[in-house]
């Protein structure tokens, strides 16, 4: 019951996807973004906050993310020690390719400094395991080098090869 | 998907060096992106601003057994020796003959200036890359043309100014008559620098000084300026500007403060960016060594060296090698080649798996970087290279 009372000052805001799915958080959280904060603090996002550049479950993952790194307000410590958020950070990130890189452009367009650093550092890690033909696959990047062009290079830097 | 090229550049700023190599060969734009001179600065102050577990130092020494030269890497913090556990020099200098000495003349935004006792080449290698340049022999006219040069110091730096690398020889030019007594003999001073992105040596006017082993590199260098410990009237270090190109002498304490150089011998490194002077006091009847350790606080202002403390006394250290972290620990060569810490605050002396001919270990500060040896006109100096 305390809880319902500490907390039901709490102001919600409603985030829309680009596929037009809404996802209401509170205020407080959702400004760990800090595009989303300047929007809330121009004042001029009316009741519903376009986040156009990301997809619904893009935008629910992101969400999970505000929620476990909104800032402690008066009377509802997120009582999570510093380590449990390192745990839990980590599995937020252990997810597919794709999925990463989703939240990594994500972070990158909201400006969500958390996990822009947490999501490089686990996409660096990635590429760091990965040979470059899996890395075009990744990124899908098409490979723009003729074949002989790739050998030369190659063939300067052998060694970094194996 | 695409992915923005800001976004791309913080992803790879966290990758180690040899990765980057690899990953040039993902696109043009790959390409493009790694090897431009943007990414790379950023690459080297990021990995300058890190603690991460890259290599912070080098150690350099001949190998006991071998007789070769070989360098291992060692990270910050946790200190410890980075895989592989050591590398060869690049050529010339992997197996020289045992007559040859190479030393490191120093390093600078992950290049190390090599050089040998012989004066036989000069080469800017990068570890990380592997990438080697042979600096091309001076053919700047010395006069008299008749008399024979001797290196008595060599330096390596960079200029922020111009964004170049630069290598500077302090020569002693002398008539070669064996007829002429020493005191016969004719010296002249003649300084020559040489630009990475020129490809080329020039002159240089300097001071007359006498430079006391000034051929095994500087002994100090740091924010642009090499230094070396000599003789220019009095004891001093000279010093370099590598971006203004001029020399600074700076005396030494007074000999009362310090002692006489014959009796205690000096070692130069730096601590905190400035140049640190340990002075070695030998107590023969107890085999013990202490070392005074002076900072200059400021270049060319003999009143501005100050006593930082005392190390020791200490049993079998033949050396101080330089500064690990700030004045709390330091590393020294131990009288049988082996590289050891010693911790100023609990005072202990800790072994590190790295031992080599006496005398023949340096440790220098390093930064794994993919800049790259050829400066600034690639091409040019490509084609010169291989001739």
């Amino acid at each position: 019951m305390s809880s319902t009372l500490c907390c039901s000052f709490a102001k919600n805001v409603t985030l829309r996807s680009s596929d037009g799915q809404t996802f209401e958080v509170e205020e407080a959280a959702a400004q760990v973004s800090q595009t989303i904060k300047r929007m809330i603090e121009d004042g001029c996002t009316g009741s519903v906050i376009p986040v156009p550049n990301l997809t619904g479950p893009v935008l629910a993952l992101v969400i999970e993310y505000f929620k476990k790194h909104s800032p402690p307000s008066d009377g509802c410590p997120t009582a999570l020690l510093e380590m449990e958020i390192k745990d839990w950070d980590a599995k937020f990130v252990a997810v597919d390719n794709d999925t990463l890189l989703d939240l990594t452009l994500a972070a990158h367009y909201l400006e969500i400094q958390g996990l822009l650093d947490l999501t490089c550092h686990r996409v660096a890690d990635i590429l760091n395991d990965n040979s470059v033909e899996k890395i075009r696959e990744i990124f899908h990047i098409k490979n723009d080098f003729t074949p002989e062009e790739e050998a030369e290079e190659r063939s300067k830097i052998q060694w970094a090869f194996e | 998907m695409a992915i923005a090229e800001d976004l791309l550049v913080q992803i790879l700023l966290l990758l180690p060096v040899v990765s980057l190599l690899r990953f040039k060969c993902v696109s043009k734009s790959w390409y493009a992106l790694i090897t431009h001179q943007n990414f790379i600065e950023k690459h080297l102050l990021h990995n300058l601003s890190t603690s991460n577990n890259r290599a912070r130092f080098l150690a350099h020494r001949r190998d006991k057994t071998t007789g070769d030269y070989v360098i291992s890497r060692l990270s910050y913090e946790p200190l410890q020796v980075l895989p592989p556990t050591q590398q060869p020099l690049p050529l010339p200098y992997s197996g020289v003959d045992k007559k040859v000495e190479v030393f490191v003349v120093g390093s600078c935004n992950g290049l190390v200036c090599l050089y040998d006792n012989y004066d036989l080449n000069v080469v800017v290698w990068n570890p990380a890359t592997k990438e080697t340049k042979v600096v091309p022999k001076s053919t700047v006219p010395r006069s008299p043309a008749a008399f024979q040069a001797s290196v008595n110091g060599i330096g390596f730096g960079f200029d922020a100014k111009t964004n170049d690398y630069k290598i500077i020889k302090l020569l002693c030019l002398y008539d070669p008559d064996p007829n002429l007594s020493y005191y016969q003999t004719q010296f002249i001073d003649h300084n020559e620098v040489y630009s990475l992105s020129n490809n080329s040596w020039r002159k240089v006017d300097s001071p007359l000084c006498h430079i006391f082993d000034g051929f095994k590199g500087m002994k100090a260098y740091t924010n642009g300026i090499a230094s070396w410990w000599g003789l220019c009237g009095f004891e001093s270090i000279l010093s370099f500007d590598m971006s203004k190109e001029a020399f600074l002498i700076t005396p030494l304490p007074d000999e009362r403060m310090i002692g006489g150089r014959d009796e205690n011998w000096r070692e130069f490194f730096v601590l905190n960016e400035k140049v640190a002077l340990a002075v070695t006091i030998e107590d023969e009847e107890q085999s013990e060594t202490r070392f005074d350790v002076w900072l200059l606080n400021e270049y060319g202002v003999k009143e501005s060296w100050s006593k930082l403390f005392t190390l020791g006394p200490l049993t079998g250290i033949r050396k101080p090698l330089g500064f690990w972290k700030n004045e709390t620990a330091l590393f020294l060569e131990s009288s049988d080649g082996q590289l050891v810490v010693y911790d100023t605050s609990t005072k202990e002396i800790s072994n590190l798996p790295i031992d080599g001919e006496p005398y023949s270990l340096q440790v220098i500060t390093y930064v794994e970087t993919i800049v790259s040896v050829k400066g600034g006109n690639e091409f040019e100096v490509e084609e010169q290279g291989g001739s």
